[in-house]
């Protein structure tokens, strides 16, 4: 037997070594969610689907703080609809990235009909076992990420390290902030294109069937409720094109109400920006473009600062 | 718990030593650790199953001292009788419920009755056709007196629920796996090695050739309605890839990984593709269904013996039955129908034994006659995994209507060249591997070491460098 151990190990070794230094070389670039997982427990986070993911740019946040002498120093932890809608999952992930010691945190917690809706076709008392890979995730909070990169990432390993000649440079950089910058063509014929494809998504694969759900709902306010024992939450309704608001209107007329009911009921502050939409760049109709998306990082941050201070809420 | 995942790269090592190291100085230890081991593999799927996984393999532990102890035939009978219908009786509960409370709610509403039938709303327990019949085939086999029923609950349990083939098999015989239970276990460094090539190539079919074919057959079954005929063609072809690559796959990791634990579980596919005709495809194909139902059903009703009404009635039986195995629905029966229909001519005609060695026994290359014939072979065996894939019978033939056509003489779409070369890769390795019991095993046997480190050392980099996109196991829903 101590033979076959001794081969197998000394076999092994080239393997591993590979492996380890693939692991070791995973980053920003490697998928859109991956340094989300490698970053320590975090006491100020931004929460939601791809819209704050790509528009709220936590060293814009801090840096607006910072001026308003708050010391903050937060990080996005936002990935997309289908996977960070609130739910179970999401708020078990939340917790597992938190740094519990938190007293003063912040915490901007997006909102749109999209992350707090269901499928009509799934019975309300059906459990909320969705979040996909999110609600799989034990490990958070560990670099390299092993959890991640062997169960969760699509490609195979050694792309990593030796991408696919054949596959144009992805325009995506996640940075270790968990800001995910997007940078695509930005010529009006380009954003056209795209805002089409995605009006075209959500009207024919998103919206038939889609309801506002009680059960995100509740949840919704049950993330408000933990996040408020570590410091201050704020809710964000961001801006999207007029287009995409109208298709939001469909789904749910009253959301923005809502939310302000919700938010008084929490006693938070929430921020609507839709009621503007026009003064925004987007990328597709969906997602601010960076340039924008610091602008109204910085808004957010005025407002956070605001409520920090206690002079609104 | 999946073969290929990474819980399983860390459980498996886990049991390698505890096996070896810590409990192989007393086999009921080691047995009783393999059990826990089993348990918890089949429990982290889902924990609920395993009382009717242990339910099931007490019912036909208790069923089989019943049945020796039974002083009458009679007696012996009733117990058989219990034992099989509680058995079935739970299969048709969490497998065919809906089917049949579906099926007759259609037939009723042919007549121009109204029917409501209530649907189950089960989960079907992972594995439950496998470890069925492993119950079934022990308890038949103490019947005919072939075996001793065990008095052991530990070992017969083990039996039942050895992890490497718990969930989608091979479906094991008490006479083949019990004894190996039973006796002490040694290790053997060759047969080791021998099981870590066999999971090394199990663990290549599945995720390099069964993966990466089911994005692209996904893609084309999904979008079959504007697809060319030559396109669906290409992606039937290539669904006969996956679902080999998938299974034989999954049946090579369990087999190696049973021998690195020193058991050796009976052999499930030989080189099926390579069959000249249907016959022998179907004793190279899934190899310990095929033989269950052989022992178990198709000989009880007579076999081949009698007229030929007999035999035409006996072999349609054994494919529908074997269709409807696999699952609750048309398309698998008329899977199965089909490949009768295939084999029936065989039957009748008393050729369906005239292939009975691999193809090309003493030659690197095929006769132009065994050329045809696998060809033949294979296109029929593909035609036929068009049911087996299909969502349901309105697919399947609008998916045959469409290669039927006259767009069969296009040019297909959407062709990969990169997934193309890596099964003619695949191939040429089974090819030259198909006098062992899997591809890779008799290759580079000979060879100097660095030669053969470089060969598994190519494989892994396959593996690691088009790893496609992580599919369950197919043969994990029967």
């Amino acid at each position: 037997m101590g033979t076959f151990f001794r081969r197998l190990s000394f076999f092994a070794l080239v393997p591993l070594v590979v492996t380890i230094i693939t692991l070791l070389k995973a980053d920003g670039r490697t998928d859109p969610y991956y340094l989300r997982f490698t970053t320590p427990r975090q006491s100020s986070m931004i929460i939601g689907t791809s819209r704050p993911a790509q528009g709220i740019q936590p060293h814009v946040l801090d840096s607006v703080l910072r001026t308003h002498g708050k010391e903050v120093r937060s990080f996005n932890y936002g990935f997309a609809v289908g996977y960070s809608n609130y739910g179970d999952a999401y708020l078990r992930s939340i917790l597992r990235k938190l740094d519990t010691g938190t007293r003063n945190g912040v915490f901007i917690l997006a909102v749109d009909p999209w992350g707090l809706s269901g499928q009509r076709s799934i019975p309300i008392s059906d459990p909320l076992r969705d979040g996909g890979f999110i609600a799989e995730m034990d490990w958070v909070n560990m670099d390299p990420n092993i959890e991640y990169l062997l169960t969760t990432y699509k490609k195979p390993l050694l792309e990593i390290v030796l991408p696919d000649p054949r596959q144009p440079p992805s325009p995506m950089v996640l940075h270790e902030d968990g800001w995910l910058e997007i940078d695509l063509p930005m010529l009006q014929a380009d954003v056209e294109k795209r805002t089409q494809a995605k009006l075209t998504e959500y009207l024919t694969t998103r919206l038939p069937g889609a309801t506002i759900s009680p059960q995100r709902r509740g949840y919704l306010a049950l993330t408000i409720d933990t996040l408020q024992h570590y410091g201050t939450v704020q809710l964000v309704r961001l801006p999207v094109d007029p287009r995409m608001l109208a298709l939001e209107d469909t789904l749910a007329p009253h959301f923005s109400r809502y939310m302000q009911a919700l938010a008084d009921i929490k006693q938070v502050g929430l921020l609507d920006l839709t009621s503007n939409g026009d003064a925004w760049e987007y990328t597709d109709g969906n997602h601010l473009t960076p340039e924008s998306g610091a602008k109204v990082t910085a808004l957010i941050a005025d407002q956070v600062a605001k409520v920090m201070d206690g002079v609104q809420k | 718990m999946l073969f290929n995942t990474l819980e399983f790269a860390l459980f498996f090592p886990l049991v390698f030593v505890l096996y070896w190291f810590v409990t192989n100085r007393s086999l009921r230890l080691q047995n009783i650790m393999l059990l826990v081991a089993s348990y918890y593999f089949y429990g982290r799927w889902d924990w609920r199953f395993m009382f009717l996984l242990i339910f099931s393999t007490f019912l036909d532990y208790f069923s089989g001292l019943q049945i020796h102890n039974a002083g009458s035939r009679s007696a012996k009978r009733a117990w058989l009788i219990a034992s099989v219908g509680i058995n079935l009786g739970f299969l048709g509960c969490f497998k065919y419920y809906n089917f049949f409370a579906d099926s007759f709610a259609d037939l009723v509403g042919a007549f121009g009755f109204e029917s409501h039938p209530v649907f189950l709303s089960v989960v079907l327990p992972v594995g439950i056709s496998f470890y069925t019949f492993h119950g079934l085939s022990y308890v038949f086999d103490v019947y005919y007196d072939r075996i001793k029923p065990t008095t052991d609950p530990v070992d017969y349990a083990l039996f039942v629920g050895f992890f490497p083939l718990l969930v989608a098999g091979p479906i094991e015989r008490a006479t083949h796996l019990l004894p190996q239970i039973q006796r002490p276990r040694t290790f053997d460094v060759a047969r080791a090695v021998d099981g870590c090539r066999q999971v090394l190539w199990g663990v290549f079919k599945k995720v390099v050739i069964a993966d990466n074919a089911a994005e692209v057959v996904n893609s084309i079954f999904d979008g079959y309605a504007t697809a060319s005929g030559s396109t669906l063609l290409f992606g039937a072809i290539l669904f006969a890839f996956q679902i080999y690559g998938d299974f034989s796959g999954y049946s090579d990791i369990a087999l190696g990984t049973a021998r690195l634990l020193g058991i050796e579980l009976l052999q499930n596919f030989s080189f099926p593709y390579f069959s000249r005709d249907i016959a022998e495809f179907w004793r190279r194909w899934h190899i310990s269904l095929s033989s269950w139902f052989r022992d178990y059903v198709y000989i009880p009703l007579g076999g081949s013996r009698g007229g030929t009404w007999m035999k035409v009635r006996n072999t349609s039986i054994i494919f529908l039955v074997s269709g409807f195995w696999h699952g609750a629905d048309w398309t698998f029966i008329a899977w199965g129908g089909l490949h009768a229909l295939f084999f029936l001519p065989l039957l009748l005609s008393g050729t369906n034994r005239s292939n009975m060695s691999i193809v090309a026994q003493n030659r690197l290359l095929p006769t132009l006659r065994e050329l045809m014939g696998m060809a033949t072979t294979f296109l029929c065996v593909v035609l036929a995994w068009v049911f087996f894939r299909a969502e349901d019978m309105h697919h399947a033939l609008g998916y045959l209507g469409g290669i039927f056509s006259l767009t069969l003489f296009s040019a297909p779409t959407g062709i990969p060249l990169q997934l193309l070369m890596l099964i003619a890769l695949f191939l040429t390795i089974e090819w030259a591997g198909r006098r062992g019991t899997y591809g890779l095993q008799g290759i580079g046997l000979h060879w100097p070491r660095f030669g053969r480190w470089a060969l598994y050392y190519g494989i892994l980099f396959l593996v690691f460098r088009f790893t496609g996109q992580s599919e369950e196991f197919i043969y994990f829903q029967f």
